[in-house]
Order: structure tokens, then sequence, then C-alpha cells
């Protein structure tokens, strides 16, 4: 594999998502997914990857991640360029719910630990925001305990309601 | 996918795992109720908060707290006995009269630390314990010795609970250490120092009989030092820290020896609440502390410290100016601090923004001011303090912040002179006080008196006065 060593930089993938979109990006990019790290290593890189857990839509997302994510060419991230990607990363997971999940079931998938910690990290901060019930409405939950499964269920702990 | 289904119904169980466990306790214990699929997911939370003050409230009667204590151990021992995740990385646990439930507490201990627990923090300090309260509370328990061998601890905060010096040996990996509620000797805070090379934050609150302060070991990491309502026996604080960034220190004035690093340090907030008499003579030893600590670029500053600091021997500013961007005063705005606003004002020329808190502020009757203090019209004569210059901050100052306004006898007219100097203030946010008619308060009364402020003639064409 020493001929890959050498030309690397520059070296594309190509990625394929489950509804048949196809997404050209840098090899180093998009090895921010470990799973992605490890089917290159595993020399899938002649032919394009499928993500088929990956719709179009969340997989160009993914892609925007990486690309603002992939190790800089020029040696260690400096302070100012730490705030700048924490800045873009707060605008990046600041989507509307269903997309925020999507990102997160995305992120799980690939391996892409940072993005795991991110979205995780906003979901949380929106189930601790809100009541239970307004919970119930952001996410669509259905509740399908009975009336007195509930009232059980909040005596159990009550003190956290207090 | 259908609109209007389980948005959660793509995510596994893993995830919600994961999910809850970034929670407060508190509140991943509510997403039990969210629905069936919900309902033990926190049950496997690594994030655990034992928390007796969520169950035994405040203000009740003893034999009331006593059982609504007991009804929390038995949760607490039900939830142990029931939890299956081989790993916990934070746990808490707080609880008030630990000496009639040694054995669960040491079971609580044990439990976190079997399960390779980071984060550790035990408090059984008694919330009737007053922040200004004067007395010495020996530690209600000790430190179990099944936690000196667990190295892998990277935060540790001990409340009334006391722990063997010689012990402390095996902690390198702690980064944050806070102690408070408990007897503690200077070996002690050097043993922390010297045995955990990587430690970033160190918390002192509360700690009684400490001989005085000395913070100097080599290759110290540093970054983070609050000392909060200790006690020294000498009045003497050496700090030689060059990676601090960050030093807050509550307590009495003392003899400040500060060495830190003038690319790294950015922020100080000094509070004297706990100097009970007016002692002219502070004002020379606070003066040497700000220079020590000149190149910040954030500082808060109370009450105690805007009297004393003019009485010293420069009473009008600083001979090398701050270099402070934000300023904050936790001040009552009482005729007596007028002078050491002045100070402040005038020694900052590149302060951007001006926080005033608006609190009772500890003033002395016995006040002296340096100069003659004609309170009324004090922001509009010009006499030696003032010169006949404007400040050079109001080249800079963007933002004024005001927090707890009531419109008193000195708001208005301190907040005048700031609306008719600052040319190029932007902002003035002002937050009225939220104090109820009950304690004599009146917001409406607050809000109008505010409104007031809109009427004075504004030195700067873009400035936004808003009123919460």
């Amino acid at each position: 594999m020493s001929s890959t060593l050498c030309c690397s930089f520059a070296k594309n993938v190509t990625l394929r998502s489950s509804d048949g979109q196809t997404f050209e990006v840098e090899e180093a990019a998009a090895q921010v997914s470990q799973t992605i790290k490890r089917m290159i290593e595993d020399g899938c890189t002649g032919s394009v990857i499928p993500v088929p857990n990956l719709t179009g839509p969340v997989l160009a997302l993914v892609i925007e991640y990486f690309k603002k994510h992939s190790p800089p060419s020029d040696g260690c991230p400096t302070a100012l360029l730490e705030m700048e990607i924490k800045d873009w990363d707060a605008k990046f997971v600041a989507v509307d719910n269903d997309t925020l999940l999507d990102l997160t079931l995305a992120a799980h998938y690939l391996e892409i630990q940072g993005l795991l910690d991110l979205t995780c990290h906003r979901v949380a901060d929106i189930l601790n925001d809100n009541s239970v019930e307004k919970i119930r409405e952001i996410f669509h939950i259905k509740n399908d305990f009975t009336p007195e499964e509930e009232a059980e269920e909040r005596s159990k702990i009550q003190w956290a309601f207090e | 996918m259908a609109r209007n289904s389980d948005m959660f119904n793509k995510l596994t169980d893993y995830l919600l795992f994961i999910i809850v466990s970034l929670l407060p306790f508190k509140e991943a214990a509510r997403t039990s109720v969210l629905s069936k699929r919900w309902r033990h997911v926190w049950r496997a939370t690594k994030n655990i908060d034992f928390n007796e003050r969520f169950f035994v409230r405040a203000g009740e009667p003893d034999e009331i707290q006593e059982s609504q204590r007991l009804f929390f151990v038995h949760f607490v021992r039900q939830w142990m006995e029931n939890y299956q995740e081989p790993l916990v990385e934070n746990f808490q646990l707080t609880f008030t009269k630990p000496g009639s439930f040694r054995d669960d507490m040491d079971r609580c201990i044990a439990f976190a630390v079997n399960r390779s627990v980071r984060f550790l923090a035990v408090d059984f300090s008694d919330p009737t314990w007053g922040e200004d309260d004067l007395d010495d509370h020996a530690a209600l328990f000790d430190l179990p010795l099944t936690v000196y061998g667990h190295a892998v601890l990277e935060s540790l905060k001990l409340f009334s609970c006391s722990f063997r010096m010689s012990e402390f040996v095996n902690f390198g990996l702690l980064k944050d250490v806070s102690l408070g509620w408990v007897e503690l000797r200077m070996s002690a805070i050097e043993a922390i120092l010297v045995n955990c090379p990587l430690l970033q934050s160190l918390s002192l609150k509360k700690c009684w009989n400490i001989e005085h302060l000395d913070i100097k070991v080599p290759n110290l990491q540093l970054r983070n030092l609050f000392i909060d309502k200790c006690k020294f026996l000498q009045d003497w604080y050496g700090i030689e820290a060059p990676n601090l960034r960050l030093f807050k220190y509550s307590g009495a004035v003392g003899f400040f020896e500060v060495e830190i690093n003038r690319e790294v340090m950015e922020e100080a907030d000094l509070d004297f609440g706990l100097e009970f008499e007016f002692d002219a003579a502070a004002g020379h030893i606070l003066y040497q502390l700000l220079e020590q600590i000149y190149p910040i670029r954030i500082l808060t500053v109370c009450s105690y410290m805007l009297q004393v600091i003019p009485c010293g021997d420069e009473p009008f500013k600083m001979d090398f100016p701050l270099n402070l961007t934000h300023l904050t005063l936790k001040a009552a705005l009482h005729e007596h601090e007028f002078f050491g606003m002045c100070f402040f004002l005038r020694s900052s020329p590149c302060l951007e923004t001006l926080t005033i808190q608006i609190g009772p502020g500890r003033v002395f009757p016995d006040y002296a001011p340096p100069f003659p203090l004609a309170p009324d019209n004090f922001w509009e004569q010009k006499f030696p303090p003032f010169n006949s210059l404007p400040f050079e901050c109001f080249n800079t100052l963007t933002v004024v912040e005001v927090e707890g306004f009531r419109g008193t006898r000195h708001e208005l007219p301190f907040l005048r002179y700031l609306i008719r100097s600052g040319h190029v203030l932007e902002h003035l946010h002002i937050t009225v006080s939220k104090e109820g008619e009950e304690n004599g308060g009146n917001v409406q009364a607050y809000h109008e008196r505010a409104q007031v402020l809109q009427t004075f003639q504004k030195a700067s064409p873009n400035l936004q006065i808003s009123i919460y």
C-alpha cells in the first residue's frame, strides 16, 4: 500500500446513501468516521462505499461535518480554530428534531465520536429544558401508559417532580 | 417515516441510555414516565446523584425530616440493588446525618468505586450551616479507605468528609479537587498539589484552621483556584501559579503574594464580604494585590473593595492601568462606594463592559472618605477626584448592565452620568429588582423609575436602553 501513502492527501472516496445518491469526499475527511476508516483500510476504496443506513440529505450533512472536522494539514489545531469549530458545531446541530435524531443515529452507525457527543448533548438539553408533556409533544412520543400505570410510575419517582 | 410517529423509534436503546446518562439525575428519572419504552432507561444512567435534598425538605420539623431521610435511604438501597451496569461515570452523594447510616454511606461509595467512577462527590455538610457561619464544624464522615486506591479518579469533591493526607498518593489523574467544611492543614493542600500533577482546579470552601495559604510547587498546572470563606490562622496568601487563569477569592483581607503569568491569567473575583470592620489600611494591601494581578481582563470587586481602595496611598487610580475589558461591581451603590467606583473606572482605560450587581453590600457606618464627600451632586460636579476630564474608559465602554435596579437615590444620578458621558455606549441593560411586596419591594415602581432613564440626554446616538 506504499503507493497510496504518497498521494493520499488529495485522494477522494465516493459514498452512496440508502436512496442511491453518491457523494465524493476527500479520503482524509471521511476517516473522521471510524467505520469508513476501517473500510478504507480494508481496501474498499476502489469502488463506491455504501452507507445503507443514511439517506442522501443526512449523508450530505454528515459530509459537511467531515469537512469541518478533517484533521488540519498543517499540524495542531490552534485555540482560535477550536473555538471557531465549537461555534460551528453549535450551529450545525441547531436543526429540526427529526434531523437531529437522524444525525445521532448516523454518528452512532458511522462511529463519529465527536458528532455523537454533540448530538446526544443537544438531545439531552432539549429533554432537560422541557416538561414530560412537552417532550412527548416535541418528539411525538405516544404515551402508551394507562392513566393508572402512569400514576404509578410517577408515584415511584415523586421526588423528581417536586 | 410516517409523520407524527415517535421520532425516537429510530434510535436504539443504547442511544437512549447514552442520552439519559447526560441528564442530571432528577431529569433522567422524569424520563421514566414518557412511555413504556423509557420506563427503565434511567435506571442504567452513568450519572448518579443520590441527593437527600430531593427528599428531605428544608424547614420541616425534625421528625418529619427523619422519616423523609429514611425514605431516601430506602430509595438508595433499592436503586443500587437494581443497578446492572458495570461502569459509573459520575457519582454524587449528599447526605446530612451520615452518623446514623455509616454502613449505607460506605456501601454507596464502594458501589461507585467498584464501578470505576471517575467523578466522585460526597457532601455531608448540613444545609443549616450558614455561609457566613463562623463556627468550625468538624467533618461528619471519614473517607472510606477503599477510595484511596482508586487511581482512575479525575474529580473529587469532599464536603464535611475528612481524608488522610498520608494516603493521598494514588490520585495521579485528578484534575479537579474540591474540599469544603473540613479542618485542613497547609501540609494537606501541599500533598494534593504534589501528588496530583494534572490538577487544573482547586476549590476550598469553608475550610478552617489552615495555617496560611502557600500554593507553590514545581510544574504546577493549576488553572482555576477558588478560596471561599476559609479561615486561616495567618492572613498571608502566597500563590505562585504560572498556569493560573481564574482566581476567585472570598474571605477576609490578608497579605497576598500572587505570581502569575500575564499571558495566561484572565479573570479574578475578589470578595471581602467577611470583613466586618472598616480598615483604611487595607486600601494599600488591596492596591498591591491589584498590582500583582494587573494583566487580567475580567474583574469582579465587592462593596468592601470600593470603600477601602481609595483610602490607600493612591486614592485616584492605579499607577499602571488595569487591562480590564469587563468590570463587575457587586455594590450597594451607596455613597461610600463612590470614590472606589471612580478609582476603578479611571484605572481601566480599555473597559468595554461594566456590570453593576446591586445588592446590600457591606457598608460601614464609620467609613472615612478620602476626600470631602457631597453625595447628592457627586456625579455632577468637577472637583479633585474627578478632575475636569472624563474617564478614558468612555472611549471604549459599549455595554452597561445593571442587575437589581430599584431606582434609589444614588442609582439614577450614577446612571445618568454614564448615559451623558458614554459617547460610544451601545447597550444599557437594566434588570429591575424582583423583590416582591412581601419584602417591602415594589416591582412596578422600579419599572417606572427605570423608564426615566430613557429621558436622559444621551452622549451616544447608538445607545439602546433595555429594561427587563
